[in-house]
């Protein structure tokens, strides 16, 4: 029993090429937006950090412009203006300084300093303008210097806060960067392993295919040639035989005539016209074998039926055909269950010893069917298969469905007959 | 000087009653007939024909496997190679097995005759008959 298989492979494991690429897509969308978010944040810091400074200079100044104005009594006009842009700036810093950092509670207690501070300032001019001196240093010293050193210290803290912070944020930053390179490295490298791995499998089936064709070239190249020389061997033991038989026929008959034995001579030349027609009719049986014309004109039912008879009357077997196709089939299929049923028959003439055969060509959904049946004494195929032998061209019948992409069956037991099937599938048939 | 006693060995019993008609109507005499090489050499020793005449493919043993076999056990007897196939490889093998000629079907009953005439007076004791 023989069938081809179809071999479905199956998938290789592990990610495919498309989950690979996904995921690269994804890491270098996050990258990207991780690299915008804590550069961002980045900024924002180092930002905050030179407000911080700003803020401690601005302080400064104005520190050093209200001890100018207590040293000369009254400010003059351009320290006055000077005066009021830096506290400008510095309420203009403290408020960006929130703006940025909106949480964070050292910007509420760097304000509050600060606005103590400057009202000890006003509070200290307001008691120079008085002409209060005692009361004025007195705030100097007790008010002024200290809120002074505590803003001082809190913009200072404050700065340093800034710049840790923006230190571990640019470090979180750059190992993040770190990760993401070699997880686009790790995720680069199998995607070129699982391309390289699709190109190898891609030239394993290459390799195969190629294999499959030499290997059917081959089975068709021998078929070809066995053939051939069956083709040989039928010309060899046939007409090559029948004719030189003849010419010598011939020859004898001119040698009675020659003698003057005229009537043998006669009777002699008259058989071998009898033998030659014979010959002719033989011929043309064996082309008809070859390539029977039928099969091209009027298709495989007719050819078969023709075939048929011929066996009945040849062999003197009960054969009957049921063939049921609802019309013609493409060339090669004809073909190829013609050639099947021709050399089944010709198996039952030659070993079968039946009394019956009956042909069947069928037409499913799935495939066309052709099975001979016959009563004979049948035979065992595991035998024939186990001793390597092929007394009934079964190997050849087979390759020849196999090679058109169909399955092969016998079935067969001694003394109960055989039952031999080629089927081809639909889609082939069609294709 | 009597008629060559002619073996005629061929697996077509068609074509070597045909030969043997042909050449008992030409005076000779066909000594025995015979299937396949085996039988060509058994009959050869038995019967003591003069010429030999065989086909070259045939079941059992063949013609040329024959004439080898013959070559060795009786090298005085001349045999006649008649075959379906014109071809040069073939015909050296017969010269080799020592074969007298080498025949192509289909040639004429007279070529084959002259030839059996020749192969029997080539033998070395054709003055004794």
């Amino acid at each position: 029993m023989s069938r081809v298989e179809t071999r479905r492979r199956g998938r290789a494991g592990g990610p495919s090429l498309w989950t690979l690429a996904a995921a690269l897509v994804v890491i270098a969308m996050a990258s990207f937006a991780g690299a915008n978010r804590v550069g961002g944040e980045v900024g924002r810091l180092e930002r905050a950090e030179r407000l911080s400074f700003l803020l401690e200079a601005r302080a400064y100044e104005q520190a050093a412009l209200d001890s100018r104005a207590a040293a000369s009594g009254a400010p003059d006009e351009a320290t006055a203006r000077r005066a009021a842009a830096v506290r400008r700036e510095l309420t203009a810093a403290l408020a960006e300084l929130a703006a940025l950092h909106p949480d964070n509670p050292a910007v509420p207690r760097v304000r509050a300093a600060a606005v103590d501070w400057q009202a000890a300032l006003d509070t200290k001019q307001s008691l120079l303008g008085a002409g209060d001196l005692v009361a004025a240093n007195r705030v100097d010293r007790a008010q002024i210097d200290p809120r002074f050193e505590r803003l001082a210290w809190l913009l200072r803290t404050s700065a340093a806060d800034y710049s840790r912070a923006a230190g571990a944020a640019q470090g979180r930053s750059t190992a993040g960067a770190l990760a993401v390179v070699v997880a686009a490295t790790l995720l680069s490298l199998a995607l070129l392993w699982r391309v390289e791995r699709a190109r190898s499998r891609l030239r394993a089936a290459e390799a195969r295919a190629w294999e499959e064709r030499g290997r059917l070239v081959n089975k068709i190249l021998t078929v070809a040639e066995r053939q051939r020389s069956g083709m040989a061997a039928e010309l060899h033991d046939g007409p090559i035989q029948s004719l030189t038989r003849l010419g010598l026929a011939l020859e004898r008959g001119q040698l009675r005539l020659r003698r003057g034995q005229l009537e043998e001579g006669r009777q002699l030349l008259a058989d071998a016209q009898a033998a030659l027609a014979a010959e002719v009719q033989s011929l043309r049986r064996m082309m008809a074998t070859l390539r029977p014309p039928v099969l091209e004109e009027r298709g495989l039912v007719s050819a078969l039926s023709d075939y048929v008879e011929m066996v009945r009357q040849q062999a003197g077997i009960s054969c009957t055909l049921a063939a049921r196709l609802p019309g013609r089939l493409p060339e090669d299929t004809e073909i190829v269950l013609y050639r099947v049923a021709q050399e089944a028959l010709t198996n039952v003439a030659r070993h079968a010893r039946a009394s019956r055969v009956r042909v069947e060509l069928a037409d499913t959904t799935e495939a066309v069917v052709l099975e001979v049946h016959d009563d004979g004494i049948g035979f065992d195929p595991a035998a024939e298969q186990r001793g390597g032998l092929d007394h009934f061209g079964l190997a050849g019948m087979r390759e020849r469905v196999e090679l058109a992409g169909g399955t092969w069956t016998v079935w067969s037991k001694p003394g109960a007959g055989t039952v031999l099937t080629a089927s081809l599938p639909k889609a082939l048939v069609a294709a | 000087m009597t008629a060559p006693r002619v073996l005629l060995v061929d697996d077509n019993r068609g074509f070597r009653n045909e030969l043997r008609l042909l050449l008992e109507d030409c005076g000779v005499e066909v000594v025995a007939e015979g299937e396949n090489g085996q039988e060509a050499v058994e009959l050869a020793t038995r019967t003591g024909a003069d010429v030999v005449l065989m086909d070259l493919r045939m079941p059992v043993m063949d013609g040329l496997e024959a004439a080898r076999a013959l070559r060795d056990q009786v090298p005085s007897l001349p045999v006649i190679i008649l075959s379906a196939y014109e071809d040069p490889a073939l015909k050296s093998e017969a010269d080799a097995a020592n074969a007298y000629a080498y025949l192509v079907k289909g040639c004429s009953g007279t070529l084959v005759l002259d030839t059996i005439e020749q192969a029997w007076a080539s033998r070395p004791d054709a003055g004794r008959n």
